[in-house]
């Protein structure tokens, strides 16, 4: 199966093409577009009045107000500018679990395909960048609609291994992408807890606005384990035999104090964060995605 | 720890299983790579010991439940462990079980002795449902009276009880199974025996609980006078000893019993008529009529049988008539005789029966007898023209056609001084007519031959010396002379009377001349006649045989010994009388002869139990003999090997065949006390079968069925707390109630087990929630 249908599943291509991903926060782009640009420039949204000066351009003066008031005022608008988009895909060890002959990895690259689609068709730039504790593969935003095909080859080349480690690869990420834009994390976040966290964090602060896709199997969320069972640590040399169904509600509320830390910690940051379980459509978990962040950029 | 069904125990070994399931579920596992190790962890960390508990508890909880479905399935029927790991008492039970042969009383087909079994399983089981610990001691009434007579001091109880202390157990049939197997003894037995045998034991363990069943048919015969008995309870029941009187019979026994039968004490010689005496007893309350007696001869022929134990006897069977008895009254006993004579020499039986009621046992009876070809009588006169002698051996040898069955030798009183000593052995009675004087080893002689059983016929005459008499023969009753002489009577000669002179008293050598309608003695005339001292008279060990003149003593009779002593106190001379010459002479002479011959004959029946012996002398015998010993019911007879034991000094081989419990075998002690005819019969060197019978036969008043009111009993027993309770009320006692109990409680446990496990299991989150895989 070539990679784009692997990741880009027909049903889902139908369905982000009717999407709109929005950037809740001011990113920086060279084209103009849907997206608020910190510099002002032509749109339809209007932002304030300054005094003419000689050499603006007299289009924008506006001439009621000097019908009115007898003074040359230009009209100031807020700048439409394009997106700048990188999926950050987390390819640790611990990814590649996956219950149902899915891993989370590969649920990860879904959502980041279909990200970039959704992107690309919007004629905004997107980028990917694949990591563990480092990063093991960048693609460069593009708005090229080709594009495509360079980030899906990315992801299909890409194997999870090694631990994860996101405050160090943030770190290089702000430094790959020093303007601002979207930052679309794609993690399951496990492994090291302080770390992510201060990852995220790391990229809020250099100015991006960052979307969490917490992508958890079922059987981690619900661990519906019966048999006697020898875990096994993926990312650790850890593992425990044991009656699972003994474990259960301990591990539910471990599990539970983990993703209402992660909430807390998202929600600190202004970081948007969204829970996705890999049995979950990913046209759905992104039609979702995408109508809470319309809603709060209108809002 | 106690199960009704013991194989079922072997349901413990199910108790393994939730340890293996335990085991195998550590080992079996899957593996499973996680990737949210940290959360499992956590939640192990928290979370281990509670599991480890659980997991503990759940297994325990589980085995728990296994052993309590075992012990349910398999009747656990006993908490005396507990019990004693918290230092509970001991209760010793000592159940003693009569096997009396009236514990044979068959009523609804069901005997006393079957219903005391019953009986004793009924208190096992009752036993095995109180709580606390309990040893069971079971004795039959037999065994205690056999280790008493052959047994010393501790090992008597052990060799005598069929169960000792016993740990109880709810399954009687199969503690009891030796026991059910058992039959009443032909034996006459009394609860003291048992009670004698364990008492020391009960002492002994003062410290314990002990309770003592005496499982019996309170016959008025073993507990009519219970003195004895009383005295051996009083002290138990001083002891905290519960005493507890089982009662197996049912009232209303209708019983008749042959009490003896005998040969009567004559010559016993071939083709001599002989007399067997038998008496009927009839023990009901009321009349019986036309009672039938069988009689058989059973002839064993010297060098003509051989032993068979495919047949009732090994000797050849002749039906008698039978003796039809028109009635017997209430409690009377009746005695007929029936004539038998046999043609051969040899070790004859004779057997009586009457037909089945509701005790067997006593229905049969045996004799034997040792018929000789003739019997020795040894005639010694003291008057020189020997007319004493010529009247006896007319007596004895009337012609050559007839044969009374005696042989004589007639010798003079220098042949006593002269004889070997055991010369006077070939002799059945020596007969000393009108001997003046003996020399001291003659008399010598004389007595250590009546010691042993011989008999000495005295009479007197003109060469009768009264001081010899009495210093030398009667020596102040220590001699063999049955009474001091103290002068002679002349009497008047032919003087008319109307009574005889001479009366014949209740004895055996003239009972037949006591039967006649008229007395046979009017034409005898005493006309000398010895006076006697008449403080000698009032010795009790003397009998009148007949009385002369005045109702003086005419004829006595004295034991010596083992033998007997006749006294003619008159002579045979015209002189001193004319019994000569009267036809009652010739009764007196046959039948005292007979008489005195028969205290050296063996006896004719043994008391059941008894040592089956037989000694040859003379001749070489095999060293194996057997002894036949007699069927139960209509079975087939059992043939034991007994060694010989051989004597070369005095060339006698002896066999010796006696019940003793600590060393016969069980079924063998079973089958030497039984009633009937015992064959033993060695092989000599020239192959030929040699025989001796003995008849055990069962005492007589063991028969009478007459019971003893409780009320009556408990009031001669007064002092002693004695609980009387019918068979009846313990028979099939606690069959149920206390195992249903028990089983209850146990399923009760169980269930509640089971619940908890569930309820610990679903705690620990050992079932499946909705999705799980």
């Amino acid at each position: 199966m070539p990679a784009s249908k692997r990741f880009l599943p027909p049903e889902a291509v139908k369905r982000v093409q009717r999407l709109e991903l929005r950037a809740r926060h001011i990113v920086e782009g060279f084209l103009s577009g849907a997206h608020r640009s910190p510099y002002f420039g032509q749109s339809v949204e209007f932002v304030q009045h300054r005094q003419y000066v000689p050499g603006d351009d007299v289009r924008h003066v506006d001439w009621k107000v000097w019908a009115r008031q007898d003074r040359l005022v230009i009209k100031q608008y807020e700048e439409d500018t394009n997106l700048r988009c990188a999926l950050l895909i987390d390819s640790s060890e611990s990814m590649s679990y996956g219950g149902k002959g899915q891993t989370k990895f590969d649920y990860a690259c879904t959502l980041a395909a279909c990200l970039a689609l959704l992107v690309l068709r919007q004629q905004d730039a997107v980028g990917s960048v694949l990591f563990d504790n480092k990063i093991r593969s960048r693609v460069p935003l593009r708005t090229s609609q080709r594009h495509l095909t360079d980030i899906v080859v990315s992801l299909e080349n890409t194997q999870p291994a090694q631990k994860t480690n996101l405050d160090s690869v943030f770190r290089d990420v702000v430094q790959t992408f020093p303007r601002r834009g979207l930052m679309v994390l794609i993690s399951d976040l496990l492994g090291a807890e302080d770390s992510s966290l201060r990852g995220v964090d790391t990229l809020r602060r250099a100015g991006h606005d960052v979307m969490v896709l917490h992508v958890l199997d079922d059987d981690e969320l619900d661990f519906p384990f019966a048999d006697p069972t020898r875990f096994e640590g993926l990312e650790t040399s850890d593992h425990l035999t044991c009656n699972p169904r003994a474990l259960r509600e301990g591990y539910l509320q471990a599990l539970e104090r983990f993703l209402d830390h992660v909430r807390r910690a998202c929600a600190a940051s202004k970081s948007d964060y969204l829970l996705v379980r890999t049995s979950d459509a990913p046209d759905a978990v992104l039609a979702k995605l995408l109508s809470d962040r319309m809603h709060t950029v209108r809002r | 720890m106690q199960f009704l069904f013991q194989p079922l125990t072997w349901g413990f070994l199910l108790l393994a299983v939730p340890i293996l399931i335990h085991l195998i579920n550590l080992l079996r596992h899957r593996k499973q790579p996680w990737a949210a190790m940290d959360f499992l962890l956590e939640s192990y960390r928290r979370n281990r010991r509670w599991v480890m508990l659980k997991q503990w508890l759940l297994l325990a909880a589980r085995l728990l439940a296994m052993f309590l479905l075992v012990a349910m399935l398999a009747k656990w029927v006993s908490g005396t462990q507990w019990l004693s790991w918290i230092g509970g008492q001991t209760t010793q039970h000592y159940i003693l079980l009569d096997d009396s042969y009236s514990m044979g009383e068959v009523d609804q087909n069901e005997s006393a002795y079957q219903r005391g079994l019953q009986a004793v399983a009924g208190l096992i089981r009752s036993i095995a449902g109180s709580p606390g610990q309990h040893q069971i001691t079971l004795v039959r009434w037999s065994r205690a009276a056999l280790a008493l007579a052959n047994q010393d001091g501790d090992g008597r109880l052990d060799a005598a009880a069929d169960l000792l202390g016993q740990s109880v157990s709810r399954d009687p049939d199969r503690l009891l199974d030796r026991v059910n197997a058992t039959q009443p003894t032909a034996m006459q037995l009394s609860p003291e025996q048992p009670l004698e045998l364990v008492a020391p034991m009960i002492s002994r363990q003062a410290e314990q609980q002990h309770d003592v069943y005496l499982v019996t048919d309170l016959r008025r015969n073993e507990f009519g006078e219970p003195e004895t008995l009383r005295n051996q309870l009083l002290p138990l029941a001083q002891s905290s000893t519960r005493l507890h009187l089982i009662d197996c019979a049912q009232d209303g026994g209708q019983n008749l019993s042959l009490v003896s039968v005998a040969p009567e004490q004559e010559v016993w010689a071939v083709g001599v008529p002989l007399m067997v005496r038998f008496q009927v007893r009839n023990r009901t309350a009321r009349e019986v009529k036309n009672v039938v007696v069988r009689v058989r001869s059973v002839t064993y022929g010297e060098d003509s049988v051989t032993p068979r134990v495919d047949l009732p006897y090994s000797g050849d069977i002749v039906d008698l008539p039978p003796v039809v008895i028109e009635k017997i009254s209430a409690g009377e006993t009746v005695t007929r005789r029936v004539q038998v004579v046999f043609g051969v020499p040899g070790e004859h039986v004779v057997e009586t029966s009457l037909a089945d009621d509701v005790l067997d046992v006593d229905n049969r009876r045996w004799c034997t007898i040792p018929i000789q070809r003739s019997q020795r009588v040894l005639l010694v006169d003291g008057d020189p023209t020997q007319t004493s002698a010529f009247y006896f051996e007319k007596v004895i040898k009337p012609d050559a056609r007839f044969s009374t069955g005696m042989d004589f030798d007639k010798v003079d009183a220098s042949y006593l001084r002269d004889a070997a000593p055991d010369s006077l052995k070939q002799f059945d009675v020596i007969a000393l007519l009108d001997v003046p004087r003996l020399d001291p080893q003659a008399i010598d002689k004389l007595e250590a031959y009546c010691r042993e059983g011989g008999g000495i016929l005295f009479t007197g005459g003109p060469q009768t010396n009264l001081k010899f008499v009495n210093e030398q023969l009667y020596r102040s009753g220590q001699g063999i002379y049955p009474l001091p002489l103290q002068s002679i009577d002349e009497l008047p000669a032919d003087q008319p009377t109307e009574e005889p002179m001479v009366m014949a008293q209740e004895h055996p050598i003239l009972a037949p001349l006591l039967q006649l309608e008229s007395s046979p003695f009017f034409m005898l005339q005493i006309r000398r006649q010895f006076r006697t001292d008449q403080q000698a008279l009032a010795d009790t060990t003397l009998d009148l045989v007949a009385t002369g003149q005045n109702r003086q003593p005419l004829v006595v009779d004295k034991s010596f010994g083992a033998g007997r002593c006749v006294a003619v106190l008159t002579g045979l001379t015209s002189e001193w009388s004319n019994w000569a010459q009267d036809p009652t002479f010739v009764v007196f002479a046959i039948r005292s002869l007979g008489y005195l011959s028969s205290f050296r004959r063996p006896a004719t029946s043994h008391p059941v139990g008894s040592p089956v012996r037989m000694s040859v002398t003379g001749q070489a015998v095999l060293p194996e003999a057997e002894v036949i010993v007699p069927a139960r019911g209509d079975g087939m007879r059992i043939r034991l090997q007994q060694s010989v034991a051989v004597d070369d000094e005095q060339e006698v081989s002896r066999l010796n065949l006696a019940v003793d419990i600590g060393q016969t075998q069980r079924d063998v002690v079973d089958s030497l006390l039984r009633a009937g005819l015992f064959e033993a019969w060695m092989t000599n060197a020239q192959g030929d079968y040699v025989v001796n019978n003995l008849a055990h036969n069962v005492a007589a008043a063991e028969g009478d069925l007459e019971r003893i009111a409780a009320s009556d009993l408990e009031q001669k027993l007064r002092g002693v707390p004695v609980r009387i309770r019918a068979a009846k009320t313990i028979i099939g006692q606690g069959t149920n109630a206390p195992e249903t109990v028990h089983s209850t409680l146990l399923m009760a446990l169980l269930a509640l087990l089971l619940l908890g496990e569930q309820v610990l299991a679903y705690s620990a989150s050992y079932h499946t929630p909705t999705g799980a895989r």
